[in-house]
């Protein structure tokens, strides 16, 4: 029951903290707020055409709204449960290629 | 005072034992074994204790299983041969493999596939490991396909047209099946998607459909080899039984030379006549013998003085049929003279005795100087399980030549000329005849 609760609490404070970040009154997800390094400029490679579109949408229309300053209407923000990590798996992966290369040339 | 050293007894001991330990040499007998597993693979081993090790696995892979909308399929599975798998990333797979000292190649023909490594015998067992994460579960991801596309269109453009017309006279022979080109068309390349050839890799690269072959280690290994693979079994590929048509495909690509290729219906593998076959293209003769020699072979007497040209009888064969002709590199203007003379020689071939033994030998050298190359052999090993399901020593099939009689090869010779005539060419084709006007 304790942990029943626990997870309930855990995921609402994780819900209010989303929605206090901002970036979602954007239209923005998570993964487009990724700092754009070399592993994600590689994972962003290795997506589907159609993902990479609508990411770069999503992107042009929240600098269109910060210049305007303006946000999008409410029922357009994006939600918590909405928002899918479409990204982050892949840059994981290539994170992991990259330590295994680090790996192979420190030892070899 | 070292003269001395080696008087003791103690030394001289060991040296008198030292050589009387010598062993005698043993002239071992190598044989090829071979066996099929409870899950259909064929297996065979020779072990003739070669310094360097072959393995093999070979599938029945090859373009004449490609479906018509997925033409070139595999070249590009042949291709993508080293890419990441679910066991190991294309990284790890190349240095390890380099570490070692191994080499590995996958190559393919109209019906089959052979992804073979060569390795030295302490490193064996690391490098069946390896062979063994390249070729089990193979993911083809789609950014590594789109990165190898570059050595697609490598491959293409390193072409000889000769080849090109080969592949061409494939084609008008067979249409379909074993006419399917060996490479992918250019407007084909980065448009056979990952899950196609997913589908293509696990319709073919089953249990049922492998040979695995060890030149240099036991039949005990080759059998463990292929018990380690992790192959899918699912629905396999179905290759319809290729028909000869017969027909002619003529691409222009200008320069200076024609290349054509002709051909009539051939027999398939394993038949006796294949092998008569064999002797009789060996017998029209392969170019001179000697370096800027003279060509006194009877393609070159048929086609005559007429400048630089080269010209070779040829004979393939595959699980249900062949192709016995020549292939014929001219200069552009003596072009019609040329193909109309292999054309008459095809048609009415008729071998004297001599060109028919010089033919054999000829043979059997081949026969047993691509032997000596452990990687050929391998991969003619398992060749031959695949159209058999037994293996015959190049000792064996020099034999067989041999036994070949002249009628034998006459008759095999005058029914293939039964058929109709088939060409490819490729060049400059502007006085190349058509083949209804040979």
């Amino acid at each position: 029951m304790a942990l029943r609760t626990t997870a309930v609490l855990r995921s609402s404070l994780r819900k209010w903290a989303y929605n206090l970040s901002g970036f979602n009154k954007y239209g923005l997800h998570r993964d487009d707020c990724l700092y754009e390094n070399e592993d994600v400029q590689e994972a962003l490679r290795r997506l589907p055409q159609h993902v990479v579109d609508e990411r770069n949408f999503r992107m042009i229309r929240a600098i269109q709204l910060s210049m305007t300053k303006t946000i999008l209407p409410k029922e357009e923000w994006t939600k918590y449960e909405e928002d899918k990590l479409y990204l982050t798996p892949i840059v994981e992966q290539v994170k992991k290629e990259r330590k295994e290369r680090e790996e192979w040339e420190k030892e070899y | 005072m070292s003269s001395k050293v080696l008087a003791t007894p103690l030394i001289r001991h060991v040296t008198t034992r030292g050589y009387a330990q010598t062993a005698p040499a043993v002239k071992r007998d190598a044989r090829i074994q071979s066996c099929v597993l409870p899950n259909k693979t064929f297996v065979a081993a020779l072990d003739n204790g070669s310094p360097v090790a072959r393995v093999t696995i070979a599938f029945k892979a090859g373009s004449r299983y490609e479906p018509q909308s997925e033409l070139g399929a595999a070249h590009l599975l042949r291709s993508a041969a080293g890419l990441t798998t679910k066991n190991a990333s294309a990284f790890i797979i190349s240095r390890k493999l380099a570490q070692i000292g191994a080499s590995f190649s996958a190559s393919g023909d109209r019906e089959f596939i052979y992804y073979t490594i060569e390795a030295t015998q302490d490193h064996l067992q690391q490098a069946i490991e390896h062979l063994n994460n390249l070729v089990s579960n193979q993911e083809f991801r789609p950014w590594e396909l789109s990165d190898n596309i570059p050595r697609l269109r490598y491959d293409l453009a390193a072409l000889p047209p000769q080849v090109r017309a080969v592949d061409l006279l494939h084609k008008a022979a067979y249409r379909r099946g074993l006419g399917n080109s060996l490479f992918i068309s250019p407007k084909k390349i980065g448009k056979i998607s990952s899950e196609s050839l997913q589908h293509f890799a696990s319709s073919t690269l089953t249990p049922g459909r492998c040979a695995v072959t060890v030149v240099g280690d036991s039949q005990e290994n080759a059998t463990l080899v292929a018990q380690a693979l992790q192959l899918p079994s699912g629905t396999e590929a179905q290759s319809d039984a290729s028909k000869y048509y017969g027909g002619e495909l003529r691409k222009e690509m200008g320069g200076d030379l024609a290349h054509v290729a002709l051909a009539v219906q051939g027999a398939p593998a394993g038949s006796p006549q294949s092998l008569a076959l064999a002797v009789a293209a060996k017998a029209l003769g392969s170019g001179p013998v000697t370096k800027w020699g003279a060509d006194n072979t009877p393609i070159a007497k048929a086609i005559g003085n007429i400048g630089p040209f080269a010209a070779a009888g040829f004979n393939v064969s595959y699980s249900d049929n062949g192709l016995f002709g020549v292939v014929l590199s001219v200069p552009k203007d003596e072009a019609n003279a040329a193909v109309k003379a292999a054309g008459n020689l095809l048609k009415n071939a008729n071998l004297s005795a001599d060109a028919i033994k010089a033919g054999k030998n000829q043979l059997k050298l081949q026969v047993l100087s691509e032997a000596e190359q452990g990687t050929s052999l391998a991969e003619s090993i398992a060749t031959q399980g695949f159209y058999t399901g037994a293996v015959k020593s190049p000792s064996d099939i020099a034999k067989d030549i041999e036994q070949l009689s002249n009628s034998d090869i006459s008759q095999a010779l005058t029914n293939a000329a039964k058929n109709k005539i088939s060409m490819g060419a490729a060049g400059n084709l502007t006085l190349v005849p058509y083949v209804d006007e040979l």
